[in-house]
């Protein structure tokens, strides 16, 4: 009987052999040209779907019919170009943009849009991990996961083999009795709790130092507002006092950005494998989340709390900008909207320019208490307000910060500074949370 | 007592199956015994409907993009699949199905403290699993089993039958843990002391505390969400200035301590199994007797690693991963517990003990997986993909239903009193084995790439591993329908099952198969073996079956 146990070993070993092997890299033979070579640097080709392409399909034929070189790269490219990771992403990655066309019925308002930024993460750099963008927060979860993943390895293994060991030394057989042997022993005992008491510590601690550093964004990071809803997302980047929005998003190499979010309807997640960050966005309150990308590429970012009918197609994509090319990008955008603006006129033109937290503050009567000057009126200034540590007068402190913003127009006796009274009118149910985003964007530059 | 002396006390006296019949027989019975037979029953049938639904959902991700359903549909088998196995499978499948069977003649008691109770309890649990049938004809719900608001709470879907069927279901897990509670305090038999309980007696005990403390807590937010719905109160939808991460808190401080109500049990089925089939008493009695008690009461303090990313602070984060490494102590020393018990045994590998190998090496996984999770940064990453699907199958299937399953060929023959064909079984079992592994081992490398949870449709990269996780789960789902055939075959066609078929200490094996009325023979004493003593225990090679040796009788009682 013993043998079933044997079996049951071999089953696993097999599960874990099969699962590796059929899952491993194949790109490593003979496809490791097919990126740089096939590739013209088509930067623009027509794909259809709404959201993003998906990656490269034998069956999808767009790419094929724009740019016939990629098809024969295309299948390939699906399962592993090792070599894409490193290659200049924009260039390197267009014959992947192959997008499969996909159920009809979940693509309803599909349209050919140019697609400027194909996909650069199509494939992981290792069989455990999807491919490293941002080596702030990818080096010690990596570091961390394999090294769990070493000692559960270990453990396992040690398990097993104990298990199948004793099973089969100890298996019954005609004339074999129990032999005699304590039912516990203390020393033994104590020793099995403290040695994975003190391993647990550590891990506790690594993951705890990882961590504080992945919620401790630096001051001087690039700020974006991020708007989740069903089932899309939505970015505002200011510049200067005036903002532009875009469904996807753009960063600069080597900077920290840090996104503040939030949901205009249910919970979503916001989840970006290559940077290793995911945040819920939350619709009453703001969240936020920072990395500080090193590779230059063209990343998926997803929806990882499930928020309905399209939660598997709230995707987008980040765009990591080579050095200067984030700033460039804003400009180009920022010109495109004037030029947008100028269909209209009068009022709607002055609109489209002038960001909204300033026309907030003018139309609702903010300006009326809070100078731009720092004279302090009925209440605070809001000059060089954003950032700093605040005194109330419950004795308490605070940062100036969105949710103390958000806080402070929706529920103003909540926190008041010391030296000012409460008079302040709350102004739930006549500012939105985009009125309150507008505010927050714009008192930030002042 | 003798083997005679035992067949001598079943012709005496019919058993608990033969001494009435018919329909209503069943529909009022008092009898701890009928009332486990017919939980298991509406389990195992649930479990079947819930099964169905996994392979639906494996079915539909054999490919990227719609293959047999829309994502609307998807959402509500997914959702339909999880609220069936954890409500009406997992939860109840130890304590109150096997338990109910078990506890009040483990303890020489004839019925548990409160029969009446226990009726109502499986009549609740009937109530709220039609409920929930339900509201799969109302249209179904699209919520998750988890019914995060602010989506519950706006969602078109049947949550309001949902929700009364859950909140049922919860009353009729507080009634079988009270139930339990009481039985085991005031019925422990002269000489049995907390010390000398079967480990069995104390997972389910420590599971009816958690069952008892926590229930109500769920019991409260369903009843919340459900006003919420129907007039409104604003609690937790933040139009009406609610917070729906409240409704997190309130979810995992019921839900966390649900994942012991399922695993706590397991624990102590298996501690059970491997003692009796390693002839060998099990080692450092003690130690898993309070880590069953350390578990139950570490399971209410870690809610919050359910919410590292919702948007909790950065220091309940710390304090709730801290304390989540405190939960994996206690599951290490039950683990290593058992290997010591196999050194230097006589281990008799019938099916049973096949379970509950696989047991340990599958709650291995699940625990060790579980540290992943733990970590914070690690699961920053990990959180909301397949990674936390795989880990908690692993823990809630490959190790809870797994024990079930292991614990049901252990009791089916006192149960029944029919011995099941052990030769398919074993077989089955392995099958169940590599199955598993080879439906879940894939998930955890999707997670670990990147691939969200409850997605309808996915990254083409993904795509074989999604092949091979459904082809697991195809022949897992065959295998399992194919055991449990082979059970119910044993009824037609089974031999009849001896008192004692596997060599147990405890006292359910020291009365017939199937036990009578009050489980054992009326006005006789009822004799209590030294717990987990195998050495005066010999097979009876003839008829199957084991008895102590007849010149230890006096030392028995």
């Amino acid at each position: 009987m013993f043998r079933n146990l044997i079996t049951i070993l071999v089953f696993t070993v097999a599960t874990l052999v099969a699962t590796s092997v059929t899952t491993a890299q194949p790109g490593d033979t003979g496809t490791a040209e097919a990126p740089t070579a096939a590739a013209p640097t088509i930067v623009k080709q027509p794909v259809v779907d709404p959201v993003a392409p998906t990656g490269a399909d034998p069956a999808g034929t767009e790419a094929a019919i724009a740019a016939p070189a990629a098809a024969e790269a295309a299948a390939p490219a699906a399962e592993e170009p090792a070599s894409a990771k490193a290659e200049a992403p924009k260039d390197a990655a267009a014959p992947k943009d192959a997008t499969a066309p996909k159920d009809a019925s979940k693509e309803g308002q599909a349209v050919v849009k140019e697609d400027e930024y194909p996909f650069t993460d199509l494939t992981p750099d290792s069989y455990w991990m999807p491919a490293k963008a941002a080596g702030n927060t990818t080096e010690h979860v990596d570091w961390m996961f394999y090294a769990i993943l070493g000692l559960s390895v270990f453990c396992f293994f040690a398990i097993t083999v104990a298990v199948v060991y004793l099973t089969w030394r100890y298996r019954h057989r005609p004339g074999h009795r129990a032999e005699p042997s304590t039912a516990h022993d203390n020393v033994l005992e104590v020793v099995w709790t403290v040695i994975p008491s003190i391993i647990c510590v550590f891990i506790f601690i690594g993951g705890w130092k990882g961590y504080l550093n992945m919620t401790t964004a630096p001051g001087d990071a690039l700020e974006i507002q991020t708007v989740g809803q069903k089932w899309n997302w939505t970015f505002t980047y200011s510049k200067g006092l005036e903002t532009i929005q875009r469904p996807e998003l753009h960063v600069p190499v080597n900077r920290p950005v840090k996104l503040n979010m939030r949901s205009e309807d249910v919970l979503h997640s916001f989840y970006l494998p290559s940077m290793r960050v995911k945040q819920d966005v939350i619709p009453n309150r703001y969240s936020y989340i920072w990395f500080e990308a090193d590779t230059p590429g063209v990343y998926k970012v997803y929806c990882a709390e499930y928020c309905g009918d399209a939660h598997s197609d709230m995707k987008t994509k980040v765009v990591v900008h080579e050095r200067g090319g984030y700033e460039k990008w804003l400009n180009d955008e920022y010109e495109k909207d004037q030029v947008d603006c100028r269909e209209f006129e009068g009022q709607e033109r002055q609109d489209c320019y002038i960001g909204q937290g300033q026309k907030i503050y003018e139309a609702k009567g903010c300006k009326q208490c809070h100078s731009l000057d720092g004279s302090s009126g009925t209440g605070p200034t809001f000059q060089g307000m954003w950032g700093q540590t605040r005194n109330f007068t419950d004795g308490s402190s605070g940062t100036v910060d969105e949710n103390y913003v958000r806080e402070s127009v929706l529920d103003p006796m909540a926190k008041i500074r010391s030296g000012f009274s409460p008079v302040m009118p709350t102004f739930k149910g006549k500012l939105k949370d985009k009125d309150i985003d507008a505010l927050n964007n714009w008192m930030k530059a002042l | 007592m003798s083997s005679e002396a035992a067949t001598a006390d079943s012709v005496q006296e019919p058993s608990y199956i033969d001494v009435k019949s018919g329909f209503w027989s069943w529909f009022v019975t008092i009898d701890h015994k009928r009332i486990g037979v017919m939980y298991l029953i509406a389990i195992l049938t649930a479990f079947l409907l819930g099964g169905f639904f996994a392979l639906m959902i494996r079915a539909e991700l054999l490919l990227p993009g719609s293959q047999l359903v829309t994502a609307a549909t998807f959402n509500k088998l997914f959702t339909v699949h999880g609220a069936i196995m954890v409500f009406l499978v997992i939860i109840p499948g130890i304590p109150a199905a096997l338990g109910n069977f078990v506890v009040p003649i483990l303890l020489g008691a004839p019925d548990v403290a409160f029969p009446r109770l226990n009726l109502a309890s499986f009549y609740l649990y009937l109530s709220g699993a039609l409920l929930l049938i339900l509201s799969l004809f109302l249209g179904g719900v699209d919520t998750g089993w988890t019914f995060y608001t602010p989506y519950s709470t706006t969602t078109d879907t049947a949550v309001v039958p949902a929700v009364a069927g859950a909140f049922l279901l919860g009353f009729s897990s507080i009634f079988t843990g009270l139930n339990m509670v009481v039985t085991i305090h005031k019925f422990k038999p002269k000489g049995m002391g907390w010390f000398k309980m079967p480990l069995s007696l104390w997972g389910i005990y420590a599971t009816a505390v958690i069952q008892v403390l926590a229930t109500p807590v769920l019991g409260l937010t369903l009843l919340l969400l459900f006003v919420e719905r129907i007039v409104g109160i604003g609690i937790f939808d933040p139009a009406l200035g609610g917070d729906p991460v409240l409704f997190q808190h309130f979810f995992w401080f019921y839900s966390h301590p649900a994942v012991y109500i399922m695993i706590l049990p397991a624990m102590a089925v298996m501690s059970e199994l491997i003692t009796v089939f390693a002839k060998k008493h099990i080692f450092g009695y003690s130690f898993i007797a309070y880590s069953s008690i350390g578990l139950a009461l570490l399971s209410f303090l870690v809610w919050g690693h359910h919410m590292f990313v919702s948007g909790q602070s950065t220091l309940a984060n710390m304090v709730f991963s801290a304390l989540t490494f405190s939960v994996a102590i206690p599951s290490a020393i039950k683990v290593f517990n058992w290997i010591a018990t196999l050194y230097k045994a006589d281990i008799h590998l019938d099916s049973p003990m096949i379970w509950a190998l696989m047991f340990i090496l599958l709650f291995a996984i699940g625990g060790l997986t579980g540290i992943f999770l733990g970590t914070l940064n690690v699961d920053v990453h990990l959180h909301d993909t397949y990674f936390v699907v795989s880990h908690f199958h692993y823990v809630m299937m490959g190790s809870a239903l797994i024990a079930f399953f292991g614990a049901l060929h252990y009791w089916w023959p006192k149960m029944t009193g029919k011995m099941y064909a052990e030769k398919p079984a074993v077989i089955m079992a392995l099958m169940v084995f590599f199955s598993f592994n080879l439906t879940f081992l894939p998930q955890f490398v999707m997670g670990a790439r990147g691939m969200p949870r409850r997605y309808f449709d996915y990254d083409p990269r993904f795509e074989l591993m999604h092949q091979l996780s459904s082809l697991g789960a195809f022949i897992m789902g065959v295998t399992l329908f194919c055991i449990i055939m082979n059970l119910l075959i044993s009824l037609k066609t089974g031999k009849k099952a001896p008192a004692n078929p596997w060599g147990g200490t405890t006292l359910e094996w020291q009365t017939s198969s199937p036990p009578p009325l009050y489980n054992f023979p009326v006005g006789q004493p009822i004799p209590l073996p030294e717990l987990y003593e195998y050495d005066n225990l010999v097979k009876d090679e003839v008829n199957g079956g084991w008895h102590y040796k007849k010149d230890d009788a006096a030392t028995e009682a």
